[in-house]
């Protein structure tokens, strides 16, 4: 069985004719220690099913296993020990507390994990220990991205889950960001998810998850990932 | 091009679609507003009611503008106080007081015998039919007087003064305008004191005491009362500015009024503060609708147009509803507090004035300029600008950072809270303002009936040293013999009449005290010392000093009822004693001025034995006792209807500190709610968020609340030098335990409102809070 399993999971939002199923009937695994790659046009559903694995959303039907547990079904303080121990998100807008420093906000994830590592360490292995007092306005959009991976990091989390990491960033620093997510899996590893709708992308993971209309179209093991400085943006 | 009317169509249905997602800005909007404009309007609207009823009733009763105490008056007297220029009307009568033994031994009534009909303070007839002249058996009886004893329209009522007795029969129960408060100390009590009015010629052989004179219409009252002296320098002259009963009311309107503009406008500023922290944010997060706007071609004024609704709708809608709702039911419940003790046929309501309507034009004017204050800043930018979302504030150090030692010992929580308070300084000192109002309103509130009790307090329970009194009659005896019957730790006499004091820049009628100068009973001093009278002058109360402007040293003269000529004395002391406008003088004094024997017109008593109290109750000259602790009690009871304000005012308060929690708590919410959705999703559950909210809001609230405890005991001196009556000095005395109070109900009532909007955070949905673009 698959670290990851999604079986036959849908999300429906509204009710009646007025009914959206952002997810339908979604199936899929994935192994540990993966680089995951979720690809899909604007409305495909891969916010939904990465809202679904992180435990931020609830599915309306089918189960979702990571590891030995079964997120659905999870009530609201379980999902949120799930979320504190187990996972780590990084968002495309960063979601950094602007009020706090680069090596506070690391903190804060610090202080609700127990196995939490030392955040200017993990600030250090992102490359930014030179900007550890920095607020986040006081940073770029690729370092403020990396102080979001780092938050992510510190909680030492066994799945990353990254939404479109490099949307909001130009092609260089996206490229660096993702060179340090594939480092990450490497070095930590850990299972990355990594949600996106631009296509070269997908060549970085070892696997690669096709989305459309809220259906998994393809699901296939990337043997021969591509090196992050060798993708065409 | 855009269509006009299909337009203004569009944007109407946007506005209230808006107030409708908005609904508790919105509310809280007219709320503001609303309680703004209720407070002033319903006390703007009591001392209006007070004033007209009061007044309409004074004007009917055609209500003296002097009352000439002249024992001995002829008509020479009367015709010569007429032909003095101004005088429009005077009549003559004998007014005494007799006692009612059918209705018990205490009963007394203050007759008012006219010499021919009264057309001056002619009395209100509510049962039966006035007096004709020629009746010398029938009596006008005081209505609550009657009410009390049971007393109808045909009963006789004999009256009885020393060995004399009449019997008459009540013609009709009636009022009187000039004992509109009908009480021989403080508080009426129409079991035991009324009035009545009869015929002059049915009291033969009692002459004429007392002349009561109307002026014309526009006459300087103080000059035609200038003249009438020296004409009559013997005559004691009461206007209606020195009258008991008159004054009485009028400081009461006064006092009133003055609360009007004291605390209500502070009220009316808090909530103003608040609308325009919620008008703001709610333009603000309007930008790129109003960026959307004016890339569709409308034009400045019609966005303009549109966005002033925001602020002229519900502010409109808020201060006119608060307006009418004071206006139209805080006066009445105040009123009907106020009747206990004035009795006015006739409440009238006044119409909504001027300075009421200009209230609630300010409130909607204000949250006008503050709206359009707002969206100035977003009209300077281009469409393009607005289109693009404002960037995130960004965060910085704050001054605590400097002190590393301290700030090293924060915990990070702790960090985190500053560090926000710090970056929302706008929010944060708008929420902290509003606390500070609400506990300087509540400490106020309550500081106000601590002042009241320690002020009237400190006069029965410090001053007054003795434990009761008895009041002489006009035959009571010398004060040794009393002495030296009555079983007491100590006996002492006072003696009190109503003199005149004059002094350069006017007159005053005044009650004046003579003690005797090793006397041990009144506390006359600073903090209740006992002080030694002056033996080559006299000595005047605080209150005198007050409104007569007159301090140590001054010179005056002080002419005695019949007396032809004035005394002239030196005041030598000015005593902190904060009850009557008292003149005080030694016994030794009063002896070396040779106007006749020291006669106690009340005994001073310490700790009088039962059989002592029982013998002066047997005495024929004892006419009433009096207990301070009771006069302590009846007093505060008169300020009922004030501290009945201050209940409005605890109300208000908290109204304020309600909406003023729940809005700035909303707003700090809603604009955080992206950091509450990231800490969500790091794994916070859900009472650690709630306890950083919590703990954001303590820190808010304890600085907040602590920085208005020095404005409300601020406020509560304002507020007692506006509404301090003509008898009464109120000294401002917050005590410890009240600003404990008022902080912990602040505090405990912005904890729980908190606690209130913290529950979001259990539906708080972090995928739809996160969604939108930073």
């Amino acid at each position: 069985m698959s670290y990851i399993t999604f079986d036959q999971v849908s999300k429906v939002y509204g009710t009646g004719e007025t009914a959206v199923r952002a997810a339908d009937q979604v199936t899929f695994g994935i192994e540990q220690g993966e680089l995951c790659v979720v690809l899909g046009p604007s409305g495909a559903g891969k916010t939904t099913v990465l809202n679904l694995l992180g435990g931020m959303d609830k599915a309306t039907g089918g189960t979702i296993r990571v590891g030995d547990k079964t997120i659905t079904g999870m009530r609201s303080p379980q999902l949120t020990d799930y979320r504190r121990l187990d996972v780590g998100f990084v968002f495309q807008f960063y979601n950094l507390m602007p009020n706090l420093t680069a090596l506070e906000n690391v903190e804060l994830a610090r202080q609700v994990s127990p196995k939490a590592l030392e955040p200017a360490d993990v600030l250090a292995q992102v490359g930014l220990a030179h900007r550890l007092n920095n607020f986040p306005a006081q940073l770029s959009g690729g370092e403020q991205q990396r102080v979001s991976i780092a938050r992510a990091l510190c909680k030492n989390p066994a799945l990353l889950l990254c939404d479109e990491p490099t949307g909001a960033l130009d092609s260089k620093t996206g490229a660096q960001v993702l060179e340090l997510l594939t480092r990450v899996c490497k070095e930590y590893k850990t299972t990355v998810v990594i949600i996106t709708h631009n296509a070269s992308i997908a060549q970085m993971g070892n696997r690669i998850i096709r989305m459309r209309s809220g259906t998994v179209v393809e699901n296939t093991v990337n043997d021969h990932p591509v090196k992050v400085e060798d993708i065409a943006w | 091009m855009v269509n006009t009317q299909r337009g203004r169509g569009a944007l109407t249905r946007k506005l209230f679609r808006d107030m409708h997602r908005s609904a508790m800005q919105f509310v809280a909007i007219v709320l503001l507003c609303a309680l703004g404009t209720w407070v002033f309007s319903g006390l703007e609207g009591t001392w209006r009611m007070l004033e007209v009823s009061a007044e309409t009733y004074f004007a009917q009763a055609n209500l003296a503008d002097f009352w000439i105490n002249l024992p001995g008056a002829t008509k020479a007297d009367v015709d010569n106080v007429r032909n003095q220029p101004g005088v429009l009307d005077v009549q003559s009568r004998y007014t005494a007081e007799f006692d009612t033994p059918d209705y018990g031994e205490d009963a007394s009534l203050k007759v008012l015998a006219y010499a021919d009909a009264a057309r001056i303070n002619v009395p209100l007839v509510r049962t039966g039919a006035a007096l004709t002249q020629d009746d010398l058996r029938g009596i006008l009886l005081d209505e609550e007087f009657a009410k009390a004893h049971g007393i109808r329209v045909g009963d006789t009522l004999k009256l009885r003064q020393n060995t004399l007795t009449r019997v008459f029969t009540v013609r009709a129960l009636v009022l009187s305008a000039e004992q509109v408060i009908t009480a021989k100390d403080v508080m009426p009590d129409p079991l035991a004191y009324g009035y009545a009015i009869v015929n002059k010629a049915a009291l033969n052989g009692f002459p004429v005491n007392e002349l009561i004179v109307t002026l014309q219409p526009g006459v300087d009252a103080a000059q035609a009362e200038a003249r009438i002296q020296a004409l009559l320098p013997q005559a004691l002259i009461i206007t209606q500015e020195t009258h008991p009963v008159v004054q009485r009311m009028r400081s009461e309107v006064t006092m009133f009024r003055n609360m009007t503009y004291v605390f209500p406008v502070l009220a009316f500023a808090v909530a103003a503060m608040i609308v325009l922290t919620t008008l703001t944010r709610m333009i603000e997060n309007q930008r790129s609708q109003i960026g959307t706007l004016k890339a569709l071609g409308y034009g400045p004024n019609r966005i303009r147009t549109h966005y002033v609704n925001y602020a002229f709708v519900p502010s409109l809608g808020g201060a006119l509803l608060g307006q009418l709702v004071g206006h139209y039911t805080l006066p009445d419940m105040l009123y009907a507090m106020e009747v206990n003790h004035f009795i006015i046929p006739e409440r009238i309501r006044p119409p909504i004035a001027f300075t009421e309507w200009g209230m609630t034009a300010l409130m909607v004017a204000l949250s006008i300029f503050i709206c359009l204050a707002a969206y100035r800043r977003a009209e300077k930018e281009e469409a393009a600008a607005l289109l693009r979302p404002k960037p995130p504030k960004a965060g910085s150090r704050v001054l605590l950072e400097r002190w590393k030692g301290f700030w090293g010992k924060l915990n990070f929580n702790t960090k985190m809270i500053v560090r926000g308070v710090a970056r929302n300084k706008g929010r944060t000192a708008v929420a902290m303002v509003g606390l500070l109002c609400c506990n300087a309103l509540i400490i106020c509130a309550m500081g106000l009936q601590d002042s009241m009790q320690a002020s009237v307090g400190d006069y029965y329970r410090g001053t007054v040293g003795y434990s009761l009194r008895a009041d002489l009659d006009t035959d009571a005896g010398t004060l040794e013999s009393y002495q030296n019957r009555v079983d007491a730790q100590a006996v002492e006499g006072v003696m009190e009449t109503q003199v005149s004091l004059r002094y350069a820049g006017g007159s005053r009628a005044v009650l004046m005290s003579v003690l005797s100068d090793g006397q041990q009973l009144m506390r006359l001093g600073a903090n209740n010392a006992l002080i030694a009278l002056p033996t080559d002058g006299i000595a005047i109360s605080r209150k005198l000093s007050e409104v007569t402007g007159l301090a140590t040293g001054d010179s005056v003269a002080i002419w005695l009822p019949g007396d032809d000529t004035g005394i002239p004395m030196t005041i030598r002391a000015v005593y902190p004693v904060n009850i009557g406008q008292t003149v005080y003088m030694g016994k030794a004094v009063w002896d070396g001025l040779r106007k006749g024997a020291f006669t106690p017109t009340g005994l001073l008593l310490e700790s009088p034995t039962a059989l002592a109290v029982h013998q002066l109750e047997q005495a024929r000259e004892v006419a009433a006792f009096k207990d301070p602790e009771a006069q302590y009690t009846l007093t505060m009871s008169v300020l009922d209807s004030t501290t009945a304000v201050f209940s409005l005012m605890y109300a208000a308060a908290l109204g304020l500190a309600f909406v003023i929690c729940y809005n700035m708590g909303l707003i700090n919410f809603t604009e955080r709610t992206r950091d509450y959705a990231t800490l969500k999703v790091l794994g916070y559950h859900q009472k650690e968020i709630r306890g950083l909210m919590m703990w954001e809001n303590n820190i808010v609230t304890l600085i907040g609340a602590g920085l208005g405890i020095v404005p409300g005991i601020l406020l509560t001196r304002v507020v007692l030098d506006a509404i301090g009556s003509e008898s009464t000095v109120f000294i401002a005395n917050v005590t410890f335990v009240t600003i404990l109070t008022a902080t912990a109900i602040t505090s405990v009532f912005s904890v729980l409102i908190e606690w209130m909007i913290t529950r979001k955070v259990r539906t708080l949905d972090m995928v739809e809070a996160l969604k939108s673009v930073e």
